[in-house]
């Protein structure tokens, strides 16, 4: 086994980040520690948290994590932020409300910038969780980027995903009603202090009688939370275990598991193809041309894949890869 | 993505607990406008700041520093010790220029005392970023 591989398994710090910024970076070195790294990943539960922005996750999961470390267990922690999309570069502010946790050895918290993905994760999300898993992390929280409606990639990463809504916010049951709140399992109204809080819970009980009822039978709870003041944060973990509980003995968690499973194999099918075909492209110096061709409607996008596709792989070629499989 | 792409990464920490962000927000906005990506530590004790600073696996650490030389030395020490001495180490705040020797003795690559221009600091730091990567 590759010595990087081996440091972090054992639960090397440095070895881990330094892997982690070659992940985030694409470095292509870094993919042959996560191959023996993933054969060790499993391990880990994994809490997604979501919500809009100022909604206060991540002073919760803050105050989530002294609850889990009181437990005696171990915890990573992905904090994403949004990236420019005109200079590209960002500023990561996540983790200054979790700093009381900087020198606890048993809390590594990671800080990622969405470089241009959307969805309210990062491409190297799924890897650097990957990461902290085979480290032995028992829980890892990973806090997307403060968005409302439509970033439910959270919920193939996590095993139990919360929603974190504030009152007063109007219509923002209503924005996220066809979204993420179809599938989250736990919604959380913070800041409950304030006034609204009764009605943003009317609200949002109506909209989750409405929903589809899911598979697997689960009915979504809501917490109330003061997360500044620590108050509710005990009955959201207890939450959270109640739903882990419930998910493994529900008839559709191998199921879940199965998707899972087949969602980061598509992922990393996804991107080596795409990368495949876009360094073929850059190599040959065609990019200006397809540009070029495309803008004045010589040829068209699909015709132009095609083509490139069957390049590289002709009929045979193609033939002779299913014989491999 | 090649070498020179990569995006740096910086951990921004106040040493001093004076309670004066404004610069360390300047800079930091700064750097992010550069391209780069900030880590936004806060006020840090020395060891938050190192632990900080390899969890987040950043090329450059910004401090914010008043008086309180030895809370730096500390943190010197402690990223020597931690083995992750490769991170550039820059310093800003209200330091008498005197004691910029004293400072860069300790192993700050540079000091940019008030009135320093926000493109010299974005400069130094990707000059020093681009030459430490490239030597490796």
């Amino acid at each position: 086994m590759n010595n990087s591989a081996k440091r972090i398994l054992e639960g090397d710090i440095a070895t881990a980040s330094r892997l982690m910024r070659d992940i985030d970076d694409r470095v292509p070195s870094a993919i042959e520690i996560l191959k023996q790294l993933y054969l060790k990943t499993g391990k880990a539960y994994i809490i997604g948290v979501t919500g809009a922005p100022g909604s206060g996750k991540s002073t919760l999961v803050d105050r989530m994590v002294d609850v889990f470390r009181k437990e005696g267990k171990t915890v990573g922690i992905v904090a994403v932020d949004p990236t420019s999309p005109f200079t590209g570069g960002a500023i990561l502010g996540d983790r200054i409300r979790m700093q009381r946790h900087a020198t606890d050895g048993g809390v590594f918290i990671r800080s990622l910038a969405t470089r241009g993905c959307l969805g309210g994760l990062t491409r190297s999300t799924q890897d650097i969780v990957n990461v902290m898993d085979a480290m032995g992390k028992d829980i890892i929280v990973v806090e997307t980027v403060g968005v409302g409606q439509d970033e439910v990639a959270i919920v193939h990463l996590a095993h139990t995903s919360i929603v974190v809504l504030v009152p007063g916010m109007g219509d923002a049951i209503q924005a996220i009603k066809a979204g993420i709140i179809e599938i989250a399992e736990i919604f959380v109204i913070n800041k409950s202090e304030r006034e609204g809080t009764d009605k943003t819970e009317r609200d949002l009980r109506t909209v989750l009688e409405m929903a589809r009822k899911r598979e697997d039978g689960w009915e979504p709870s809501i917490f109330r939370t003061e997360a500044i003041l620590n108050k509710g944060v005990m009955e959201l973990v207890s939450g959270i275990f109640q739903h882990k509980q419930a998910m493994m003995q529900s008839k559709g968690f191998k199921e879940k598991l199965k998707e899972r499973t087949k969602a980061t194999f598509l992922d990393v099918l996804q991107s080596k193809v795409m990368t495949q075909f876009i360094e073929k492209i850059e190599k040959e110096g065609k990019w200006d041309r397809i540009i070029h061709d495309l803008m004045e409607k010589r040829t068209d996008p699909y015709s132009l894949v095609e083509h490139i596709v069957s390049e590289q792989y002709g009929k045979n070629k193609m033939s002779s890869l299913t014989s491999e499989l | 993505m090649s070498v020179e792409n990569r995006p740096i990464r910086v951990l921004m920490a106040k040493t001093a607990l004076d309670g004066h962000w404004r610069g360390v927000y300047v800079v930091a906005t700064a750097m992010r406008d550069a391209g780069m990506e900030v880590i936004f530590g806060g006020e840090l004790n020395p060891y938050q700041i190192v632990e900080t600073a390899i969890q987040e696996g950043v090329n450059v650490l910004g401090l914010n520093i008043g008086s309180r030389y030895h809370q730096i030395r500390i943190v010197m020490e402690q990223l020597k010790k931690k083995g992750a001495d490769e991170i550039l180490v820059i310093a800003g705040g209200h330091v008498p220029r005197e004691d910029i020797p004293l400072l860069k003795e300790m192993g700050i690559a540079e000091v940019f005392p008030p009135g320093s221009s926000l493109e010299a600091i974005v400069n130094f730091t990707k000059e020093n970023v681009k030459s430490k990567r490239l030597a490796k």
